[in-house]
């Protein structure tokens, strides 16, 4: 911490010397031009172009933003312009010209890459000059795809870039995995800063472009966040043209509910066969003083048992509900087609001194199960040029969006814990809710109350109508960016941004919600004497809510040093950052809440009540709390590029952060991270002359990038947790205990590529080969329970390896009135633990369904990993495992004295192959793009049937193919029906590489169709452009790998249906 | 033109200055969160100790879930649904304990130890003498409490003549989890679990405001309870006195509405220190029900018969815990130390004071008048007496398996044999079984390479 400030305090002594120095030379009286150079297809200033007059010598180039100031002479009248990738240009200055700027609009060669700037968030680039892997999607690709997220449009268009839908893993990954425990998703920057807040909040039609920061020579510069790459996201600016620019775009999308009925399920019939046998077995015990819910079958069997039912009643009962199917009910009654619309007009001109842009959007999606969601953004952005040295940049963004809940999914209605009866219906025959059971019997419920309790009965057809929760976010962002010539090639600027984004969430349980009715009663005491009821908890809704509030500061100073003497040309920043990220939190309850007042009514927490049902004493829950959160960062970065002959690059980079976060050692510890890169642009040299190629550059790099983990320290911390139950005392409890050894993650990457295209760009390649070790990362490791610290700790115990490419081929296969591009991306990424601490070298610890890391040196960083399997015995349809090469059903000694190299590590739960294969046609006006996804070389683990879950009630979709009679085991792997239970023979079935699926599969990712209306002989001034689109995405499979047709992106949720949509695109 | 642009740009880079430069270290100095503390005051210390989820809420009940005071039925037996209350019950297996109940009562030596390595570095202040005094004794309390549990479930019993020979429990008393874990002697665990518990009857306040915060009666009556664990009848005797010396109210249980659902009223006058148990799944009323000898063996003007138990299809469940509430009592009160106090003077020979004690206990058990106090019986009457009346007062307090142990190394007369009946077979515990000292966890084990309890 202390060094860190020191740097900062070079720095700036550094800057202040140096500024006094260059202001006095900048304040010789001169007649200078200030030439904007831009590219004229995507209007973003050229950086590094040589600029020079006819007849002189070649005065420089310019800097990243595309500015150089000409000195201009008498006799000067004709300028010259060149760029790679532009062609050249010369323009006319007349010599009554007097205005202090000039734009120079550069044509690109071809449509193309070149020119294009790889935007770091700290400077942009040309790419020519970037010795990285950095991957740029214009705004072209981005419109392929809809939806409210922008980040989910890089899907299929951005190389090394993964899409995982598990919830256990991280949903984006650039490269794969670069950390074991610590944050794994890759830093988000909007325009130059970390973006705090909600993705959603920005809005897709804002955007300029997005660049992907793959390996340490372009990411470092983010230093300890970059770990896991870094993806930047340029929004629009204003046009050079002095014409107002108007643009509107909206479309509409639906998707139709998903088909419940392919879902695996166990028969009714089934699941009541299950309930009957367990009835006889005596496995439901009657507990009066808990009195538990059964399901209806089970009531029925005791009323029968109890003599209140005769036996034919209970036969036509159970027929009835062996041919009813709760997967039926829900598509009957909750799902519909969702419903998706988007709004957005942008507007965008030049007033001479300022460039501007307004953006307003407005989104309003309804999903299948009735979810809102709502969004409105405005955007406006500008760039003024103050005086010939200055230039002001601001940002302004305000987004508010709303979240509303809708009715209940599949699978989320249920008796107790997760158990549900099959065979449950939400309606009766008159359509009026019916009765679902829950927490408690029906007898019990139907009898206690004696008419002073509230209905306890759960509705769940109407029930979500009363119980809801929503969300409001607003969030505001404002950015200054002020940037001034000192010198020749010398700028100096500084950034602000603010950010403040408040959210409010409520769930609300209204007085009608089975939650609160079961509240109430749990608290009510009924005087049966006279009839009365006293109330703990007051009838009327309960309310829960939460304010969250977050505001950001980011300050940067930077200075920028761009020259070109002759054959060389340098390019240098430095600058120094801090960070602030405030959050409150506030979470109160109410009680008792009048649904039109609002009023409310107080509860005690502090004195403990008895429980209605079990008569013991507990507090009602107010879980109010207040947090704060105040995390500061300050750093210090450098980097630098020198490029010799237009020919040979090498660039360097450098950063060091400290933060206020626990544990000053580790601060101290924390070492530079740092990159170095160079770059071949072999076309320049003379050998290369007669080469047909537009493009050939080679690049190398290798760095260091960190993976900063606020959430751990190196030392005791405690957490406040308010009042100590029973006695109210102000309580805590151990946060995080004591590890002097943490260390932070660090991320080395080697990165070798080379960037090809044939002439006019027929055919480009970009191919970049990587290592990726990752050092000192955190791992869970079991820990002697006898420590007292936990089960598992967190150390600085693992290493990793990961290797792979990321080829991109863009091919135009025809030209002229029929075009058609291809463009196919293929990854690599395998990556392996290197070493890894073991304490315990049990088997069992290694079991993973590839959600969870196990940390087996040499295997994938996410294995899909178990027992080794034998079969069902064909005598009893027992399971058989395998322990030291004998075959065995002591599942106790299975499980506990497997050793890990008797686990079968099946294979890589990510990818190891993964891209994408997109065809695009254009024929006139009409443009058709189709989009294929690929993934393979992995497994996932399907889930097993478990008879201790199925006795608990949990239907098991698996029980129909479940081994009864020898033979069996010929065509089936589910073991045989046992009672009791043994907890040990579940475990080692579900844990068997029986389950364990090749992943591998093809998936039509998104189909996009669009018309561009020709503008009749452009003679309209009116209308520029008119577009009309239509799309589909979610489109399914096309091709498995396992022959089961499970989609291994989700093999146990509910499959979406597709979705398709339709817009227009309008330009005045 | 250049003026006002020199005269901006200094502005800027001054206001900058001042922005980024000032006090970078003082920047970071705050702190992250603000319910975050890294314990360095004594009020941390105490709110650390204040944490009844930590120390007082979280009991296993292996002691209970091993001991006679219940069975399980055939059908119900086969109804659990986890093995290592299976285990637990029938006395067989490897796993006894899941490593969550070890952890429990580690984590509070653990929470413990912080809270000393804290007091260690504190700098004293004059006005916090008095709170760190009763934050050590607190710390020293509760890691005696959970390290005796600990002793009483895992480790063999205690015999003075063999303790130095014996293996004990794994004593932690380091923050450090990379310090290895190592089995110490008997003798030198229950010496810490004693030295400890003398130590923080000297530092802890006669009262507190809490029963579930200890002041030093607690101590004193847990160091009566240790003593008697270990066989040393004088010590066990002296403290129990004094306890009785500062605190001596017994409930009257002819006050005690007998049809509540649970009868004992919570933080009642005999209540020293006040521990919660959770039941575990065999414990529960599903399936236990109270050993039907016990239960006939109280007599019918016995208002225990009725303020314990309520009738349940197939027998007899308990609803006498000292808590008021489902919670199952793991402290300590002045009962217990009535019926130890009256053993150790049988024992030592001092039979009339012993059962003058014994009859002032019971005569607040039984109907009002109905008591009529024991007088003349032999030494070893008196003791079966005593005994009995301890199991049939303290049972469901995790009390009982630490008696039966204790027992099976006294006179032959008052060895227990326990008995199960688990799927038609009978399963027999007989006095000095190595199955005495539970089985470590399988993982701990495992991970230490500490040697595991001999099968």
């Amino acid at each position: 911490m202390t060094s860190i400030c020191l740097y900062q305090k070079r720095f700036w002594y550094w800057l202040c010397c140096h500024l006094f120095f260059t202001t006095a030379a900048v304040a010789q009286p001169s007649v200078e031009i200030i030439i904007h150079v831009k590219n004229a297809e995507n209007k973003l200033p050229v950086a590094g172009a040589s600029v020079g007059w006819r007849g002189g010598p070649l005065a420089g180039s310019t800097d990243s933003n595309g500015v150089f100031i000409a000195r201009r002479n008498k006799h000067d009248s004709l300028l010259q312009v060149s760029s790679v990738g532009f062609a050249s240009m010369e323009q006319q200055v007349p010599v009554q010209f007097t205005g202090n700027t000039l734009e120079v609009w550069l044509q690109p060669i071809a449509e193309s890459l070149q020119g294009v700037t790889v935007n770091t968030g700290y400077q942009r680039l040309p790419r020519e000059r970037s010795t990285g892997a950095a991957e740029y999607i214009g705004r072209a690709e981005l419109n392929l795809q809809l939806g409210a997220n922008i980040l989910q449009r890089l899907d299929g268009v951005a190389s090394g870039v993964q899409f995982d839908k598990s919830i256990q893993r991280p949903a984006i990954t650039i490269r794969g995995v670069s950390s074991i425990n610590g944050p794994k998703d890759p830093l988000i920057v909007l325009d130059n800063f970390p973006f705090e807040g909600d993705i959603n909040n920005i809005n897709p039609n804002d955007i300029a472009s997005i660049t992907v920061l793959k390996d340490a020579a372009a990411a470092a510069i983010w230093g300890s966040r970059a770990g896991n790459g870094v993806i930047v996201i340029t929004t629009r600016e204003g046009s050079r043209s002095e014409k107002l620019n108007i643009e509107l775009n909206t479309n509409v999308s639906a998707a139709a509910p998903p088909d419940l009925l392919r879902m695996p399920a166990m028969s009714s019939s089934d699941y009541i066969d299950v309930e009957q046998f367990l009835f006889q077995k005596g496995f439901y015990r009657e507990n009066p003083s808990n009195p538990v819910a059964f399901s209806p079958v089970v009531e029925l069997l005791f009323r029968q048992r109890n003599g209140q039912a005769d036996s034919a009643t209970v036969a036509s009962k159970l027929d009835n509900w062996r041919s009813q199917d709760i997967r039926a009910e829900y598509d009957k009654w909750f799902y519909k087609t969702s419903l998706n619309q988007q709004y957005a007009l942008n507007l965008n001109g030049n007033t001479g001194m300022m460039q501007w842009y307004l953006g307003g959007g407005y989104d309003a999606n309804q999903s299948v199960l009735g979810d809102a969601f709502t969004r409105a953004v405005f955007r406006a952005n500008t760039s003024m040029q103050l005086s010939p040295g200055i230039r002001l940049k601001t940002g302004l963004q305000y987004s508010s969006m709303s979240n509303s809940s809708g009715r209940p999914g599949y699978g989320s209605i249920s008796m107790t814990g997760g158990a549900m009866y099959p065979y449950a219906v939400f309606a009766d025959e008159q359509g009026q809710p019916a009765i679902v059971h829950k927490d408690y019997r029906q007898p019990f419920k139907d009898t206690t109350g004696m008419g002073l309790l509230q209905n306890w009965n759960y509705y769940p057809l109407t029930d979500w109508e009363h119980d809801r929760s929503g969300n409001d976010l607003s969030n505001m962002l404002g950015t200054v960016d002020l940037n001034m010539r000192l010198a020749k090639g010398l700028n100096i600027s500084g950034l602000y941004q603010y950010e403040f984004q408040q959210t409010e969430q409520e769930y609300w349980h209204g007085a009608s919600s089975y939650l609160t009715r079961h509240t109430i009663n749990l608290y009510s005491q009924i005087n049966r004497s006279n009839g009365t009821v006293k109330y703990i908890v007051p009838p009327g809704a309960i309310s829960d809510m939460e304010n969250r509030k977050l505001t950001a500061h980011q300050w940067r100073f930077q200075a920028n040093y761009q020259r070109q003497f002759q054959d060389h040309e340098l390019s240098l920043l430095a600058g120094a950052e801090r960070r602030q990220r405030q959050e409150q939190s506030q979470t109160f309850r109410l009680y008792g809440v009048d649904e039109f007042t609002l009023s409310n009514i107080n509860v005690d927490p502090v004195n403990p009540y008895p429980n209605y049902v079990t008569r013991s004493n507990s507090y009602v829950t107010l879980p109010n709390a207040v947090g704060s959160t105040d995390n500061r960062f300050v750093s210090v970065f450098f980097t630098g590029g020198y490029t010799l002959l237009g020919r040979y690059t090498i660039t360097v980079s450098a950063r060091k952060d400290a933060s206020n976060l626990f544990g000053v050692e580790s601060n101290k510890k924390g070492v530079p991270l740092w990159s170095a890169g160079a770059a071949w642009n072999l076309l320049k040299e003379k050998f290369a002359n007669s080469w047909k190629l537009d493009e050939l550059r080679g690049r190398i790099s290798y760095g260091y990038m960190g993976n900063a983990d606020p959430s751990r320290s190196a030392v005791t911390t405690l957490r406040y947790v308010g009042n100590a139950s029973f006695t109210n005392a102000m309580a805590a409890q151990i946060f995080q205990y004591s590890n002097p050894t943490l260390r932070w993650e660090r991320v080395g990457t080697f990165n070798v590529g080379f960037d090809l295209a044939t002439r006019a760009r027929r055919i480009a390649v970009t191919a970049d080969y990587y290592i990726k070790n990752g050092v000192d990362l955190l791992g869970t490791v079991p820990v002697d329970p006898t420590t007292g610290v936990g089960l598992t700790v967190v150390r600085n115990v693992a290493s990793m390896r990961g290797q792979g490419f990321d080829l991109t081929v863009n091919s135009q296969n025809t030209n002229g009135a029929f075009i058609w591009n291809t463009q196919w991306l293929l990854s690599y990424n395998q990556t392996r633990v290197l070493s890894y601490y073991l304490s315990n070298m049990q088997g069992r610890n290694f079991v993973s369904s590839g959600n969870t890391i196990a940390g087996m040196p040499g295997q994938p960083v996410y294995s899909v990993a178990g027992y080794y399997w034998s079969g069902l015995d064909g005598n009893n349809g027992n399971p058989v495992g395998r322990l030291d090469g004998k075959e065995t059903t002591d599942y106790t000694s299975i499980i506990t004295k497997t050793p890990v190299e008797q686990m079968v590590f099946t294979g890589s739960a990510l990818p190891v192959w993964f891209g994408a294969l997109m065809n695009s046609f254009r024929w006139k006006g009409l443009s058709l793009s189709v989009n294929l996804g690929y993934k393979g070389g992995h497994y996932f683990r399907k889930s097993a049937l478990t008879y201790g879950a199925l006795y608990a009630g949990i239907a098991q979709p698996d029980y129909a193919k479940r081994w009864q009679q020898p033979g069996d085991e010929l065509f089936t792997h589910v073991p045989s029906m046992i009672y009791p239970t043994i907890g040990n023979r579940d475990v080692f079935y579900r844990d068997a590489v029986v389950h364990h699926l090749p992943a591998g599969h093809v998936r039509l990712q998104f189909i996009n169709l669009q018309y561009n209306w020709p503008m009749v002989g452009k003679k309209s001034k009116l209308v520029k452009g008119a577009e009309l689109y239509l799309n589909g995405s979610n489109l399914g499979l096309l091709w498995t790998a396992n022959n089961e047709g499970i989609d291994p992106e989700n093999p146990n949720g509910v499959l979406p249906g597709p979705q398709w949509g339709g817009g227009v695109r309008f330009k005045w | 033109m250049f003026t006002v642009n020199r005269k901006l740009t200094l502005m800027i880079v001054g206001l900058f200055t001042m922005i980024t430069q000032q006090g970078c270290e003082k920047f970071l100095d705050a702190k992250p969160t603000i319910n975050l503390a890294i314990p360095a005051t004594l009020r941390d210390v105490e709110a650390l100790l204040n944490n009844t989820s930590v120390f007082t809420m979280q009991y296993s009940l292996v002691g209970e879930g091993s001991a006679d005071n219940y069975f399980i039925g055939n059908i119900e037996f086969q109804a659990l649904s986890s093995q290592s209350g299976r285990n637990t019950y029938s006395w067989q297996g490897d796993v006894s304990v899941d490593e969550n109940s070890w952890l429990a009562l580690y984590k509070q030596v653990y929470t413990a130890n912080v809270a000393l390595e804290a007091l260690a570095s504190l700098k004293p202040q004059a006005a916090d003498e008095a709170g760190i005094r009763k934050a050590k004794g607190t710390a020293l309390f509760f890691r005696s409490r959970a390290l005796h549990e600990i002793a009483v479930a895992f480790a063999p019993v205690f015999e003075a003549s063999t303790a130095t020979s014996k293996m004990g429990i794994p004593l932690r008393n380091t923050t450090d989890f990379t310090t290895p874990s190592e089995r110490a002697g008997l003798a030198a665990s229950y010496q810490q679990i004693v030295e400890d518990m003398k130590e923080a009857a000297q530092l802890l306040p006669l009262s507190t405001s809490h029963t579930m915060l200890p002041n030093r009666v607690a101590a004193l009556a847990y160091l009566s309870r240790y003593y008697l664990s270990m066989g040393d009848f004088t010590a066990a005797g002296s403290y129990s006195d004094s306890v009785l010396l500062l605190r001596n109210e017994l409930l009257n249980y002819n006050t005690i509405n007998a049809n509540a659902d649970y009868p004992v009223p919570a933080r009642n006058t005999e209540v020293l220190f006040e521990g919660l148990m959770q039941s575990t799944q065999q414990l529960t009323a599903q399936f236990a029900r109270i050993d039907s000898n016990l239960y006939k063996s109280y007599a019918p003007n016995d208002l225990r018969k009725s303020i314990f138990f309520k009738t349940a299809t197939n027998g007899y469940v308990f609803k006498g815990n000292y808590t008021g509430s489902s919670w199952w009592f793991g402290g300590v009160a002045t009962d217990e130390m009535y019926l130890t106090a009256a053993e150790c003077k049988i024992r030592a020979g001092e039979i009339q004071a012993g059962l003058s004690l014994l009859n002032k206990l019971l005569q607040t058990r039984w109907k009002q008048g109905t008591w009529q106090p024991i007088t003349g019986l032999t030494a070893s009457e008196a003791l079966q007496t005593v005994l009995a009346e301890r199991r049939k007062s303290l049972l469901m307090r995790e009390i009982r398996w630490m008696d039966v142990k204790r027992l099976s190394v006294l006179e032959t007369a008052n060895r227990v044999t326990m008995k199960r009946f688990v799927n038609g077979k009978e399963i027999i515990l007989p006095p000095g079984s190595n199955r005495y000292a539970l089985p470590f966890p399988e993982t701990v084990i495992s991970m230490t390479g500490m040697q595991q309890n001999p099968e």
